[in-house]
């Protein structure tokens, strides 16, 4: 069940690979359908954020709990509708998952999507899920894998170029790498992965690297702007506490790890 | 010599209004688009200003190009230059930072440098507004035919520009290109190897179940792969994907690069050994079609 849980899991942050269907339960056990829990969604019930309900994902949809409506509710994808489950079909085990058995009720109201969240009335109120906030400040990589699995398949998949990876194999000098990015920034999530699996191939302990996390207004933040950090991904390369150079934005023509080599082999060979 | 110098500034000022309306026209959605984002107006009077610049725009280009009234079309490309520059900053103060449409899609600048050369143009019409006093002012009937016809083509162009094969003139993607010279940097996986059908999508389209179904049932045939790009911000894709349930990856591209390759979404084209083969637009093709 927990391969299960974790595949859902990993298939609704990374957008594929859905495939929700209330008719064909996953679970080996044919009453019992299993959910993972996901903190892809916040809940917000008519205008203020519910932080105690829980959304959880699974084949017939996202079941939310705790949502100040009687009964749980199943959001389901297939036909777009808002089911009830009763409670006592909802079974929790001791790592967090859950299981629905029996089927939910009919349709109690359906929902629409818009700017990028789902929106129902039921029981005279308004529930609005959203996608979560993005990440703010420092972060560990399994933070970010945990926020946004496409960051692991990314760095699974890539493959650094081997010159660049042999030459930062090698580099000597204590080098830290401040890596500036949004985890609801597109070109961060395209080329963050590629730095970190060529560190990764690189294998150096010379490097030490920070990943720090920006919201979206980070032009505000005069921590960010006395940096000189006018856009994501920035990635400052700092030795002796003092910045020998930036790659800011994808590399112009290349590979990152070529870029972050050149950089090194201009600044400090 | 020196009549002729003074011709200058309205000609110049003239075939950069001919030049920007006609690259609206060939896009006026994403010119009503860049409107909107102006936070001026919004919703269909965006659109109906679209349709009512460009031919202006136009009106105005051709006049000061060929001599016809230089006064009174200098004193409106002025006027309508203020306008721009008085809504590019009021934009900007509102935190929008996205370059205008000046030039359609075609062309990507930030507010201020929009300001800079509005505030170059407007210099140009003040000169050919002074320059060409009591001269060179032909309001002859040719002229006029002229004017009319640029009239007649700035409001038909944008009316009938979605009707007309433009996509290889006006886009980045026609067939024979190479998929390294597309704005698909962010793409997860190498493109320049193997079959890929590439789905360029709209995530907000009434039909994207549709699409997806689709897309879906031609990337578990496992001969091609799939997969799907949009415009935007990645968590802009969360609801997208709970809804449709694509089977293939949905990426995220800052959307003034894939707007180099269309000019209505969704589009479709088939990679092969890195190189575009074929395109599709509306709605994706039949397995058959990519099989």
């Amino acid at each position: 069940m927990r391969t299960v849980a974790v595949l859902a899991l990993a298939v609704l942050g990374a957008g594929s690979a859905h495939a929700f269907s209330p008719e064909t339960p996953s679970s080996t056990s044919p009453a019992l359908i299993a959910f993972a829990p996901t903190s892809t969604f916040k809940v917000e019930v008519d205008g203020a954020e519910i932080r105690t309900a829980e959304t959880f994902i699974g084949d017939p949809g996202l079941l939310v709990l705790g949502c100040r409506l009687r009964f749980p509710v199943l959001v389901c994808p297939a036909d777009q509708t808002i089911r009830y489950i009763p409670q006592e079909n909802v079974i929790r085990d001791d790592e967090g998952n859950v299981s629905m058995k029996g089927t939910p009720t009919d349709p109690i109201s359906s929902y629409q999507t818009s700017a990028g969240q789902i929106i129902f009335q039921a029981e005279g109120r308004k529930i609005k899920l959203s996608p979560k906030p993005p990440l703010v400040g420092l972060q560990t990589l399994e933070k970010i894998i945990a926020y946004s699995p496409d960051y692991e398949s990314r760095i699974k998949n890539y493959h650094p170029n081997e010159t660049a990876v042999g030459y930062l194999a090698k580099y000597a000098r204590k080098t830290d790498i401040e890596i500036y990015f949004g985890s609801w920034c597109s070109v961060c999530e395209a080329w963050v992965p590629r730095l970190v699996k060529s560190l990764q191939a690189a294998d150096n302990a010379s490097f030490q690297t920070r990943f720090l996390a920006l919201p979206k207004n980070f032009l505000n933040d005069g921590t960010v702007r006395s940096k000189g950090i006018t856009g994501v991904p920035s990635i400052l390369v700092v030795q002796n506490g003092k910045e020998i150079g930036r790659l800011n934005g994808r590399p112009e023509g290349g590979t990152i790890e070529e870029a972050l080599a050149k950089l090194l082999q201009t600044h400090a060979p | 010599m020196t009549s002729l110098l003074r011709l200058v500034p309205g000609v110049a000022l003239g075939l950069i209004f001919i030049a920007a309306g006609v690259l609206k026209a060939v896009d006026p959605a994403e010119f009503a688009r860049q409107i909107e984002n102006y936070a001026v107006v919004a919703g269909r009077t965006s659109v109906i200003l679209a349709y009512l610049i460009i031919p202006l725009e136009m009106a105005l280009g051709a006049a000061l190009a060929l001599g016809y009234r230089t006064r009174l079309a200098a004193a409106g490309t002025s006027v309508l230059l203020v306008l721009f520059m008085g809504a590019t900053a009021y934009a900007w103060s509102q935190g929008k930072t996205e370059g205008c449409g000046c030039f359609g899609s075609f062309v990507s600048r930030t507010p201020g440098e929009v300001l800079l050369e509005d505030a170059a143009f407007l210099a140009l019409g003040i000169l050919a507004f002074f320059l060409v006093r009591g001269k060179a002012s032909r309001p002859g009937l040719r002229l006029a035919g002229v004017m009319v016809c640029a009239v007649i083509g700035g409001v038909a162009l944008p009316l009938s520009a979605y009707a007309l094969p433009l996509d290889p003139l006006v886009t980045q993607l026609r067939p024979g290109r190479e998929v390294s010279e597309l704005p698909l940097h962010e793409a997860p996986v190498d493109l320049s190897h193997g079959d890929y059908l590439v789905a360029l999508l709209d995530l907000d389209a009434p039909d994207s179940r549709e699409t997806v179904k689709r897309l879906n049932a031609i990337g578990r045939s496992g001969t091609v792969g799939v997969l799907a790009f949009f415009g935007g911000e990645v968590d802009e894709k969360t609801v997208f994907c709970f809804n449709t349930s694509p089977s293939f990856e949905v990426v995220a591209v800052p959307r003034s690069d894939l707007k180099r390759l269309y000019r209505r979404l969704p589009k479709f084209f088939m990679l092969r050994g890195g190189k575009v083969m074929r395109i599709w637009e509306g709605a994706p093709p039949a397995p058959e079609e990519v099989l």
